[in-house]
């Protein structure tokens, strides 16, 4: 027999209660605030869009990743999997009027089913940026310095942000058959640089020699400012040089915002996703072997909701970030007020005092104590205090005696 | 700052030949491996320390992070399906995935198959065309055609002498299989520079071992 089903959560979701949650929002708030700071406004989305929505967006071909479900009239519904294709349907529909570029920022909740191939979670909050409307390489330089910004802000001081282009990949991969080009592709993706260099090996004989040791060369191709370099000389295209031009002005951008030193060059950087189209991002903090942020350029995306635009993002994974922010000592201490049924008047009124003052008070008639507060007493970092039957007051610590000799005195000038 | 990489190596039939390898790329762990009851031990020469694991929990410890490159075979690799980067083929403990079972047995219309090994086994009688049903076993599968538990079995052979003195005999090969040097997902991009320096040194090694 295991936990009962009713007392169970589905797997890969999560709680957060007490300090956990305190964690949560302490995280959530810093973001927010850095967002706000860069000039991105708030925006929350319905949980549950049509299907339809997100097939039209990020997820086309992708259905059974999504949480189904029919509304009564049997239209299909999806828990949302990401938060680009809701912010995409808005800015295409309610957003028409605004001009560009537009900076949006969420904090949402998202859900996925688990793919049987990685065992993580289905559920993941995604604290992100949008910016739309802006095609040029500070648009990325941005995204990317925002997201510098809020793991520095969070006091996280081992990261390091890859960054690729889809650009450069797909033109580096244009050079081969089409059958080819799939599997290198799904090498890429996998990073299963085995699979990749064997590939390579047997197409060998029909590749021009320089093409064939440009692409050798792709997955390894990283670094700093000199990788871009060394991409830049086994560039097949003019596709693939401009990628490299793009990325050139883009590590000047990031210097110029002093974010350069967290930037790691890869060229073999390919995300999962058919729907980005330049710069691509990928995260990660020294203390987890995951990554904790991700995003990219989609300049495609918006147009198939109808409205044009150019667009860049990226989110953080705030479950994975609270694994590695150091939790930060809560700086409001709560006090919990006991008192006897006879002195409820006054024990109130002190709470509404104690409030009034930016404390937290939390107050409870005496009868319902439990005897774990009583054996807590000697350990109890919380303020507690007492009004019991013959009106008289004890508190736990002198700060709050003080405070009552305040309440006493600003009673009395009634 | 000195970074101390981890390396987490399979322990069994692969461990001897990844020991030489190590020291014929320049390493020295402290420890004998092969003998040592230790579980952690540093190198003596590089900042580099080693984790010795079940073969099966090497792709976990490194999708992790805990450690942050691993030595182990693909056969493992393969059926953990672990998100981690796979940067070398070594070359070395390779051995058959083979479909085995009575002789006459026809691979193109099986429909049970008994394996410690269920996505090659998919994957291949997927490439067939077959919808096949795995029966999950762990060790002497053999047994499983023998007593009308499965049509075959999809196992690694070495010799093929298990599977003679059963009455059984390969049909079709399933892969080949080899060690990999497989590496964590952060440790690839926030510790290139490291990493890249082990990488280095192994694949050096090898070259040198396939001119010797």
């Amino acid at each position: 027999m295991g936990l009962r089903r009713y007392l169970a959560r589905p797997d890969g979701t999560n709680d957060f209660v007490l300090s956990d949650m305190d964690h949560r929002e302490y995280i959530k708030e810093a973001i927010q605030e850095t967002f706000a700071k860069w000039g991105y406004r708030l925006l929350e989305t319905p949980l549950l869009e049509y299907t339809a929505t997100f097939t039209k967006g990020v997820h086309r071909g992708e259905e059974e990743q999504l949480y189904r479900m029919f509304d009564a009239s049997g239209r299909t519904l999806s828990l949302r999997p990401e938060m680009t294709t809701p912010v995409a349907r808005i800015v295409a529909s309610t957003l028409t009027s605004l001009a560009f570029p537009l900076r949006l920022c969420y904090v949402a909740k998202t859900y996925r089913q688990q793919d049987g191939r990685t065992r993580s979670s289905i559920e993941m909050t995604q604290a992100g940026i949008e910016l739309i409307g802006d095609r040029t390489l500070d648009a990325d330089a941005e995204v990317i310095a925002v997201m510098a910004n809020c793991l520095q802000t969070l006091g996280v001081n081992e990261f390091r942000l890859a960054i690729g282009h889809m650009g450069y990949v797909q033109a580096m991969l244009g050079a081969v058959p089409e059958d080819d080009r799939d599997v290198l592709r799904e090498a890429l993706i996998d990073k299963d640089l085995v699979r990749f260099s064997r590939t390579l090996q047997d197409i060998k004989a029909s590749l021009p020699e320089w093409v064939y040791e440009a692409l050798n060369a792709l997955p390894h191709t990283r670094g700093q400012r000199e990788a871009i370099e060394r991409a830049q000389s086994h560039a097949v295209d003019a596709d693939s040089l401009r990628a490299c031009e793009e990325l050139l002005e883009l590590w000047s951008t990031l210097e110029a915002h002093g974010v350069a030193e967290y930037i790691h060059i890869d060229l073999g950087l390919y995300l999962n996703y058919e729907y980005y189209t330049g710069v691509v991002i990928e995260g990660y903090a020294d203390s987890l072997g995951q990554p904790i942020c991700f995003g990219g350029r989609y300049d495609r995306l918006l147009e198939e909701f109808g409205r044009q635009a150019s667009a860049t993002g990226c989110v953080l994974h705030l479950e994975r970030l609270m694994e590695i922010v150091q939790k930060k000592p809560t700086d409001r201490k709560l006090v919990t007020i006991w008192y006897e049924r006879s002195m409820r008047e006054t024990a109130l009124s002190f709470s509404r005092f104690l409030r009034n003052l930016g404390y937290n008070a939390a107050s409870s008639q005496l009868v319902v104590m439990d005897q774990r507060h009583i054996e807590d007493e000697e350990t109890s970092i919380e303020e507690t205090c007492i009004f019991d039957e013959s009106g008289e007051f004890r508190a736990n610590g002198s700060k709050l005696l003080s405070l009552y000799q305040d309440f006493i005195g600003s009673l009395d000038q009634f | 700052m000195t970074l101390v990489l981890t390396i987490a190596l399979a322990k069994g039939r692969v461990l001897s030949p990844t020991l030489k390898l190590l020291s014929d790329a320049g390493f020295a762990p402290s420890e004998d491996a092969l003998k040592t009851r230790r579980l952690i031990f540093p190198d003596v020469k590089e900042d580099v320390r080693y984790l010795l694991a079940k073969p099966v929990d090497v792709p976990t410890y490194v999708e992790h992070g805990a450690a942050d490159i691993g030595i182990v075979g693909k056969d493992v690799l393969y059926e953990a399906q672990a998100d981690v980067h796979e940067l070398i083929d070594l070359q070395y403990g390779v051995c058959r995935l083979v479909v085995a079972g009575f002789k006459g047995t026809d691979v193109q219309s099986v429909r049970k198959v008994a394996t410690k090994y269920p996505h090659f086994a998919k994957e291949y009688f997927g490439g067939l065309g077959r919808q096949i049903e795995i029966i999950d076993l762990n060790g002497s599968v053999e047994l499983a055609p023998l007593i009308g538990l499965s049509d075959c079995i999809v196992d690694v052979v070495e010799t093929g002498q298990t599977l003679k003195e059963n009455g059984l005999m390969p049909l079709a090969e399933v892969a080949q299989v080899s060690t990999r040097l497989v590496v964590n997902r952060r440790s690839y991009q926030l510790r290139a520079a490291e990493v890249d320096a082990v990488v280095k040194s192994v694949q050096s090694a090898l070259t040198k071992g396939a001119l010797a």
